[in-house]
């Protein structure tokens, strides 16, 4: 067994995370080169080998497994530099991407513009056609309009072609015809078929499912070809594994066939990151994910070792229903602003400061108070200590901007503006992630948190006691989640069967013959990409509601097969229960109805060994503490003074309790009051909380604080 | 103590937001009919101990508003203190602070420590309300009997967590599909009932006094916020009036909603008057105290654009709304119907407030929009054959003709004024795999936008085919003898049109648009409805050309209409399509030397 080694390229960085045999883990970065983003990947590969002092060649052909995330289809679409396409759809319905399904963002605000369809009305041209809800043909394809389309298509210099003609994931037929007359009348153009990329109900949402997967095509064909040369070149012989945005992998040929899995990719991955910690960690296969850079906040969940996926999730506006690992981000990062409305009301964001003014204390003309300003004025940031010392910065200048907006118009001290900017980011962070576990019906208490990204260790205790969590952990690679979470990730594909009966009327020929082959499916897949049947799973699941209802829960099923109606009474008793649980309604008289059949197929990968410290004492070395300085903790009166450590001298088994910080070179831990921190076995820091009553305090102490009796 | 720290104010307020958007999440996963789970025809809300509202999240504008109001109605034979925990009432009466039979709210006191913290609320429309024809608007209704739906004046329908079994009979007894009916009433209760624990879990975490001294403040948050906004517009007195379509024989010259606007810059405070207007009618089409407010309040804070301002009482508060004691836009008069509360005149009511203070300043510039009564808005029921029920909603689509306002052409998917555009249109392969009805087409119509410098929104043609089995439609329409209207210069938007024929006689179409549409299609009978466009605001030939050449472009306007309408020539040789900037100079100087 050699490497595995993952690099994901984000916006900014590229990050290659490099396990070996033993279990050291090692993590590279480099910029991100935007022309051509793989050069950037080869820049970080060849740091790594040098690193391990081998030629590059060497060192690739060692390289066992080697995985890849990329945002270049998500930029590509932000920046607008995707392909042309040219849409073809039913007669009668060229306006679905225009109308979407309705619906706006405020019901006062009349003063925005309607936005435009992703396809021109141009560019989307109708054929005479129509197949019904039953998959019966009301009305037969016209062959003639097909490639009189074509023909306009060709005229327009479209660079690839869309096709979502209604019911085509029932009956695919029409749809399969006219891909085999664009192979006669124009054989090198690439187009995409909806039913085979989004086989799902809901015209609109497949409609702009497979319009986006046809824009990415050009792109990120020519992207995942150049890639693979390029590895080759460098002396990889193994097969290129592509990440997912729902945290599975595909085969190079499989992401041609398919780009829009590729959106999001690299987000996708930090939960899987997540529940590896968690599992060497704490043994908990309950976890939520953070990640809190510059100009966002992104979460996701875990629970039973199960990532949550949905399909139905919003990219560039428009709702795609492909499977996407449901990560929830907000515009809260270092960089939001914060402000005082009319009202007289503390507010942060939507407005950040980029990298460019950047906070008020980078010294680049930023005006207005950020939260990393605030976090630099209560002494959480060190002034002297900004980045591992690499950046400058001004608390003078941070103080100003806090003075200015946010103390003279709420009449407060300036170190108490700087607090409640905190406080009020902190709150704003765990409101959204009480959106993804309360509101889902899942209990935060139960959760770990794995914490990501450069700004997360000063806010992730606070966050994490408020939702009453009792355990956090923020890893050695919390900067490079992501591409850590792509050498532990499993290999995982699903596959999808739209089918309607009812548990009254069961159709059990059918729906068995469908799970069938969809398990057969599965293991052809697996087995192209060469896992063992030993570590093949598959989960089998259906999407059911109760008649008329609109929306599915997707419920586990046990097996692959329907004997008799006791297996329909454990299914419709667990979907009641589900119903319930979630939605706090069931109705347990009647029947349910059952539209979607699915498998997901996993390769699981073989069990990784983190490299193991032994343990020292418990009290830290004299080396690795730092002067103390003073820090805001509420909880003990205000500004006080706390020790300071460094966490790279910092050895595993040493506890550190609150208050303290412990300095990382790139972020700072805040440990706040109520917890204890351990470096583990494995490197990583762990937070323990003691108790939740300690911020019911802190807010009493509060209130008083600021009576005026 | 008696205030609360601006950082803690904000937290709360995020808290009990997203409280209530919880149970908007709720509702629309578990709900069994189209129109509350798909068109998301419902809004829900808390309201503080006081029995106002304290959050909103994004809700109708028609029903949102108002939801203080429907609270406290239930309160003559509710008086809190006589309210329980696990208590639940249901008011639909629009005679006690409710807008309209068709929608049922429900509402939760959330007790901690035997007091009253909250209430909440959830107002849905149901697909049926047990109306003596299957519609929940029954516009032609005389009166109360005539609409025949059961009313529900503050019902306990549920104590100690227990629905009360003998009102849930008595309503599957005379509510069409009655499953589907209680599949809702359930989905909002359920809704209701996880608002009330997240509310006591908060309340236990900060403590009653804290909780309501963020009541209080909060609602004076909003009336700062709002007096701010008002202190912008200059003072001053407007009036203005919109003209609905004739109903039937009733009024068959139409009836004109009339309002006048007055801003007091001063007392930071907008009055909405509405006493103008005449005595009830015999129809559905009377307003109610709720939707009149609703009305008075949607107008003055579309004008405002309010994206950003706290919905609750204390910002609504700083919108007086006059109204008669007995009128059509008054309080509803027993036994008068206001079966139609919601849409129609309640829509008119807001543009008339909304083009009298659009005066008040160039920005608040706004024409009229299309009606959600459309004829592609219509109940829909009878038998499946393909699975042997019996079914019944309304389907929601087709509502395109956005207003033009201020610096934005009207929005494309409008909504309606009474919606907020938060109206959702149904997906067609959901809606075939639920009724026996085929789509043939759902388009915009093309040269239908009200033409101004900025247009109104196009409408839309959609094309239905019954299957195997006959479908009755109800529908209310307004638009066809009043379109809507453009302002300062700018064209009125196409008026609305319906018709029917069969598949196998296509040459023999049959218009059967009117205000009231009452039809049963045959098996394969296809009905086609073209929706509404929007009004456009200012003279069309100070419009951008290269608005223009987009939109010839995309098929939405004819070269025609571009030369004759908008004065601006499009270059389409060799579908080149670019602006003659030349002869378009030329024509449109000529217009201004004529």
């Amino acid at each position: 067994m050699g490497y595995r080694i993952c690099s994901d390229v984000g916006g900014t960085f590229t990050d290659v995370v490099v396990i070996e045999e033993n279990g050291t883990t090692n993590i590279f970065k480099s910029l991100t080169t935007l022309e051509n983003r793989v050069n950037g990947v080869v820049d970080c590969l060849r740091l790594a080998a040098e690193f391990y002092q081998k030629p590059l060649k060497k060192f690739m052909a060692e390289c066992e497994f080697f995985a890849h995330g990329t945002t270049a289809g998500t930029n590509a679409l932000i920046e607008g530099k995707v392909a042309k396409v040219g849409l073809l759809c039913t007669k009668g319905f060229r306006d679905v991407l225009l109308f979407r399904e309705a619906g706006k963002d405020h019901p006062f605000d009349w003063h925005v513009d309607h936005p435009e369809p992703f396809v021109p009305r141009y560019l989307t041209l109708p054929v005479t056609e129509r197949i019904n809800s039953e998959g019966q043909i009301s009305t037969p394809l016209n062959e003639d309009e097909v490639r009189a389309v074509i023909k306009k298509f060709k005229s327009y210099n479209v660079e690839a072609i869309a096709v979502s003609l209604l019911w085509s994931f029932v009956n695919p037929q029409h749809e399969i015809r006219i891909g085999e007359i664009i192979e006669e009348e124009w054989p090198e153009m690439t187009y995409t078929l909806s039913h085979q990329v989004s086989p799902r109900i809901r015209e609109y949402r497949r409609t702009i499912s497979t319009a986006i997967d046809a824009s990415l095509k050009p792109l990120m064909n020519d992207y995942i070809s150049h890639f693979e040369n390029s590895l080759k070149e460098i002396g990889y012989n193994g097969e290129l594994s592509l990440l997912t945005s729902s945290g599975g992998v595909l085969t190079p040929e499989a992401m041609m066939g398919k780009p829009i899995y590729s959106l999001d990719s690299g987000p996708a991955l930090a939960p899987i990151a997540g529940k590896f910690y968690a599992e060497k960690e704490f043994n908990k296969c309950n976890v939520i994910t953070c990640d809190m850079g510059g100009t966002s906040f992104d979460m996701s969940r875990i629970t039973d070792g199960i990532l949550t996926v949905t399909t139905d999730s919003i990219i560039y506006g428009e709702k795609i229903n492909i499977p996407k690992v449901d990560v929830k981000t907000i515009g809260a990062g270092g960089g939001s602003i914060a402000w005082v409305d009319e009202g007289g009301l503390l507010r942060l964001g939507p407005e950040g400061a980029g990298s460019l003014p950047g906070p008020a204390c980078y010294m680049r003309g930023g005006k207005y108070p950020t939260i990393t300003d605030a976090n630099l004025v209560l002494g959480y940031l060190d002034e002297g200590f900004f980045l591992g010392g690499t950046m400058k910065v001004s608390k003078r200048l941070a103080e100003q901007a806090i003075f200015e907006y946010v103390a003279k118009p709420l009449n407060v001290s300036i170190i108490e503006a700087a607090y409640m900017i905190y406080n009020s980011a902190n709150h704003i962070m765990t409101e959204a992630m009480r959106d993804i576990t309360i509101w889902e019906g899942i209990d935060p208490k139960e959760y770990t948190i794995v914490a990501g990204g450069g700004a997360i260790g000063m806010h992730v205790a606070s966050i994490g006691s408020q939702l009453g969590c009792s355990e956090i952990i923020v890893p050695k690679t919390a900067s490079t989640l992501s591409a850590f979470g792509g050498v532990v990730a499993d290999v995982i594909s699903g596959f999808s069967r739209s089918h309607v009966t009812t548990t009254d009327a069961f159709n059990f020929d059918k729906v068995n013959l469908i799970l069938k082959d969809l398990e057969e499916e599965a293991r052809t897949f697996l087995n192209r990409v060469g896992i063992p049947m030993e570590r093949q799973v598959l989960e089998f699941s259906a999407e059911a509601r109760y008649p008329f209802q609109n929306n599915e829960l997707t419920v586990p099923l046990k097996g692959n097969v329907f004997i008799n109606d006791d297996d329909i009474t454990k299914f419709a008793k667990d979907f009641h229960n589900q119903h319930d649980e979630t939605l706090g309604s069931k109705s347990e008289k009647e029947a349910i109805e059952i539209a979607m059949w699915k498998v997901k197929a996993k390769g699981i990968m073989p069990d990784i060994k983190l490299q193991e410290q032994n343990l020292f004492h418990e009290e830290p070395e004299t080396l690795a503490i730092k002067p103390s300085r003073q820090a805001f903790f509420k909880e003990c009166g205000g500004m006080i003074e706390v020790p300071v450590y460094n966490e790279e001298l910092l050895r595993a088994g040493n506890i550190i309790n609150g208050p303290a910080i412990i300095e990382q070179p790139t972020t700072n831990i805040v440990i706040t009051p109520d917890c204890k921190a351990t470096i583990s076995r494995y490197g990583n820091v762990k937070v323990e909380i003691k108790a939740e009553k300690a911020n019911h305090e802190a807010h009493k102490s509060q209130l008083l604080a600021n009576s005026p009796l | 103590m008696n205030s609360i720290t601006p950082d803690l104010m904000a937290i709360l307020s995020s808290k009990i937001n997203g409280i209530s958007r919880q149970m908007t999440y709720v509702l629309q996963k578990s709900a069994r009919s189209s129109i509350i789970s798909n068109a998301r025809d419902f809004s829900t809300a808390v309201c503080d101990g006081k029995g106002e509202v304290i959050a909103l999240p994004n809700g109708f504008p028609v029903h949102a508003t108002n939801m203080g109001l429907t609270l406290r109605g239930v309160f003559e034979y509710h008086p809190p203190s006589t309210l329980k925990p696990g208590d639940a009432i249901l008011n639909n009466s629009p005679y006690h602070g409710n807008t309209h039979m068709g929608d049922h709210t429900i509402i939760v006191p959330v007790f901690f420590e035997d007091e009253i913290m909250f209430y909440t609320t959830i107002r849905a429309h149901q697909a049926d309300i047990g109306n003596s024809i299957p519609t929940t608007y029954h516009g032609m209704a005389k009166d109360i009997y005539e609409e025949g739906a059961l009313c529900f004046p503050g019902v306990k329908i549920q104590k100690n967590y227990e629905d009360v079994e003998d009102i849930i009979r008595m309503c599957k007894m005379r509510i069409r599909v009655p499953d589907i009916w209680y599949g809702d009433y359930s989905a909002a209760v359920g809704a209701a009932r996880i608002g009330e624990k997240e509310l006591i879990k908060l309340t236990e975490k900060y403590g009653k006094e804290t909780v309501k001294i963020f009541c209080r403040e909060w609602q004076k948050y909003g009336d700062k916020k709002m007096e701010e906004e008002i202190k912008k517009i200059p003072s001053g007195t407007w009036r203005s009036e919109s003209k609905h379509d004739p109903i039937a024989d009733i009024l068959p010259d139409g009836i004109s909603v009339k309002s006048t606007v007055t801003v007091d810059q001063e007392q930071g405070k907008i009055i909405v008057d509405f006493t103008e207007n005449g005595d009830p009618i015999k129809s559905g089409y009377n307003l109610c105290e709720a939707t009149v407010l609703a009305a008075g309040r949607t107008a003055v804070l579309n004008c405002l654009s309010a994206n950003d301002l706290p919905l609750c009482e204390g910002t609504f508060s700083r919108i007086e709304v006059k109204m008669k004691e007995r009128g059509v836009i008054g309080k509803a008069s027993f036994p008068y119907s206001s079966a139609l509360a919601t849409t129609s005149l309640f829509e008119r009511a807001v543009f008339a407030a909304q083009l009298a203070l659009s005066q008040a300043k160039e920005e608040f510039g706004m024409a009229e929009g299309s009606s959600i009564t459309v004829p592609s808005q219509p109940v829909v029921s009878g038998f499946d054959s393909r699975y042997n029920r019996p079914f019944i909603s309304q389907i929601s689509s087709g509502i395109s003709g956005g207003m033009a306002v201020f610096g934005h052409d009207g929005y494309t998917t409008f909504g309606g004024v009474c919606t907020g555009g938060l109206s959702v249109w149904n997906p067609f392969e959901v809606l075939e795999q639920k009724y026996p009805i085929q789509f043939e087409m759902q388009e915009i119509i093309p040269d239908s936008c009200g033409a101004g410098k900025w247009d109104g929104g196009p409408g839309t043609r959609i094309e239905m085919k019954m299957r195997d089995d006959r479908v009755r439609f109800v529908i209310n329409c307004d638009n066809s003898k009043n379109p809507a209207r453009g302002v300062k210069g700018g064209k009125n938007g196409r008026p609305i049109y319906a018709y029917r024929y069969k598949e196998s006689d296509k040459e023999n179409i049959e218009d059967i648009t009117n205000t009231f549409i009452d039809v049963e299609l045959e098996p394969k009978e296809i009905f086609i409805s073209e929706s509404a466009a929007g009004g456009g605001l200012g003279d069309p030939f100070e419009r951008d050309p290269e608005l223009i050449r987009h939109r010839v472009r995309e098929g939405w306007l004819s070269l025609k209409k571009a030369k004759e309408v908008y004065g601006v020539v499009i270059d389409t040789t060799n579908e080149r399509y670019i602006v003659n900037y030349e002869e378009t100079r030329e024509l449109r100087n000529r217009r201004v030397l004529k």
